[in-house]
């Protein structure tokens, strides 16, 4: 273990380069797969997209939001969750309820690096950039047509909100794999708080009942993901009365909740005993 | 006969096996459904009617369609595709049974068992938590049932063929992923092809996706009735046989080619 109490940063974003970059290497292997993967990927969340286009040729307004409006919304959840699921590495439900079941998580716990730091780097989907693209394009849709006031506060702020959207649903992620632990096998109620999140999260919070925006806001804080930064990125007035300061809270309400999710993965880890095949 | 209907069962006990997956999936499906409900109440607003969809009906489709999703597999499956990759395939089709029928039976099975483990209770969840539109009568249950069932079936032979194409191409996956997503917009399932400007109902229409998702559910809420229902009924049927068709050629042509590798 004094290896990695040795090592320092800069060893450590070394080493996370030369992995992923070898994870990115062996997925180009295969072109055309991977260019139908991204392909898929992409088309697999534009869909959502289109969704949104057809209800709009229906009405001119979605609980108090213009098309542009939601858009704007939809592309900065969608963004952070594809970050997220660019980075998330083995802390993917489906994936870490294999490692668990095969015993390859034994294997991490007797290397000499950090076990977060080799989840990271177990796995990289590169095709996942597809998604990416998406976010992308709503955003690009949302601003275009709803036309924010941007001003440079409001530019330095953008990548701040999208980084830390990104770091909550990691949070998530990673507190759905510590399930695993105990469940031993994947199970799908994560995807209700990583896919429901990110699917809820498209649409103004304010449309839902309100036991569920109570829970989103003061619970597990998801509004502050994209719903309270878009407020003030698009100036909209804050139905829920809470301080004005309150959309600049989103990157440390998102990176507390980040590192309560390394505690309970930690416990976890503490916890667990393997299956033993 | 006999054999299909133990394959059948075989399929539909493995999947009743899964208990705390079905449960899990069920509270995902309502939730997703509570999601896409509330979408549409907003998108409502003041408006009591939208291409000729009440309210009721708009919410009735959202819960019917999370009924349904898993029996009509809308996210796709690749079950088959599988074991061309792990050459089980050999075996498979070396077995006493014709083997399109063999995936048949398996995938009937195992999808009416999503119907009454996830189906049922979404629909009662919905019926306690909300007003919605029923069949009006028998004839309409009975129609939106061979409705459903010819849904099932419309989806497995589409699924067929997506599936065999892993006998040509190393990449099927990557087209399969592709080709489910086109399938699961243009058959209605995230909005109803009703809402559909006219020209992209157009194109719909002339894919067998409708005959999965749009018709059973406007034959349950009544917008097909009579007549018109008949005439979807026949519709569905028809694209029964024509990817029937496509995937039984395609199998033919397959295994004749057929190599298998490594044992």
């Amino acid at each position: 273990m004094e290896t990695h109490a040795a090592m320092g940063m800069a060893a450590y974003l070394r080493l996370y380069l030369r992995l992923i970059s070898s994870r990115i290497r062996s997925q180009m292997q295969y072109r055309v797969s991977f260019l139908l993967d991204t392909a898929g990927s992409f088309m697999g969340n534009f869909m959502d997209l289109a969704a949104l286009l057809v209800m709009f040729t229906q009405a001119r307004s979605l609980g108090g939001w213009s098309l542009g409006e939601i858009a704007f919304l939809y592309g900065l959840s969608s963004a952070s969750f594809a970050l997220h699921e660019l980075f998330q590495g083995g802390f993917d439900n489906d994936v870490f309820a294999a490692y668990v079941q095969r015993g390859t998580f034994d294997q991490m716990l007797i290397r000499p690096l950090p076990v977060p730091f080799q989840m990271f780097t177990e796995y990289f989907m590169l095709r996942r950039l597809g998604r990416m693209t998406q976010g992308v394009l709503a955003f690009v849709l949302g601003a275009a047509l709803a036309q924010p006031h941007w001003t440079l506060a409001k530019l330095i702020y953008l990548p701040m909100v999208i980084a830390g959207g990104a770091l909550f649903f990691l949070a998530i992620s990673i507190a759905g794999c510590a399930l695993c632990f105990w469940t031993v096998e994947s199970t799908e109620v994560v995807n209700i708080f990583t896919y429901g999140g990110t699917t809820m999260l498209q649409y103004p919070l304010t449309i839902y009942q309100e036991w569920m925006q109570k829970f989103f806001v003061y619970i597990l804080p998801m509004a502050f993901i994209n719903y309270f930064p878009a407020l003030y990125f698009l100036e909209k007035p804050d139905s829920f009365h809470l301080p004005p300061l309150a959309p600049f809270l989103s990157p440390i309400v998102c990176v507390v909740v980040f590192l309560l999710s390394l505690r309970v993965w930690e416990f976890g880890v503490a916890h667990y005993t393997s299956t033993g095949s | 006969m006999r054999l299909y209907l133990e394959l059948a069962k075989k399929a539909a006990q493995r999947q009743l096996a899964y208990r705390q997956a079905n449960l899990a999936g069920l509270l995902t499906n309502l939730f997703f459904g509570a999601l896409r409900a509330y979408v549409l109440i907003a998108l409502y607003g003041a408006r009591p009617e939208i291409a000729g969809y009440t309210l009721a009906a708009a919410i009735t489709y959202t819960g019917l369609t999370q009924a349904i999703l898993r029996a009509v597999q809308i996210f796709g499956w690749q079950d088959l595709m599988k074991t061309v990759r792990s050459g089980d395939i050999a075996s498979d089709l070396a077995k006493p049974f014709d083997y399109y029928f063999f995936w048949l039976a398996q995938d009937l099975g195992a999808n009416v068992t999503h119907l009454i483990v996830r189906g049922a209770p979404i629909m009662l969840a919905y019926a306690l938590a909300t007003p919605m539109v029923w069949p009006s009568d028998v004839n309409a249950m009975l129609a939106f049932a061979v409705s459903l069932l010819l849904a099932m079936l419309v989806s497995f032979a589409w699924r067929f063929c997506v599936n065999i194409t892993a006998l040509w191409s190393a990449d099927a996956l990557g087209f399969a992923r592709l080709g489910y997503t086109l399938a699961m917009f243009l058959s209605g399932f995230l909005v109803p092809v009703t809402f559909f400007p006219p020209w992209l109902r157009t194109i719909a229409n002339l894919t067998p996706f409708p005959s999965i998702i749009e018709i059973p559910v406007q034959i349950w809420l009544g917008i097909l009735a009579g007549p018109a229902a008949t005439a979807a009924l026949f519709q569905q049927a028809f694209w029964l046989g024509v990817m029937m068709l496509i995937g039984r050629l395609m199998l033919a042509a397959g295994t004749r080619k057929l190599v298998i590798q490594g044992g």
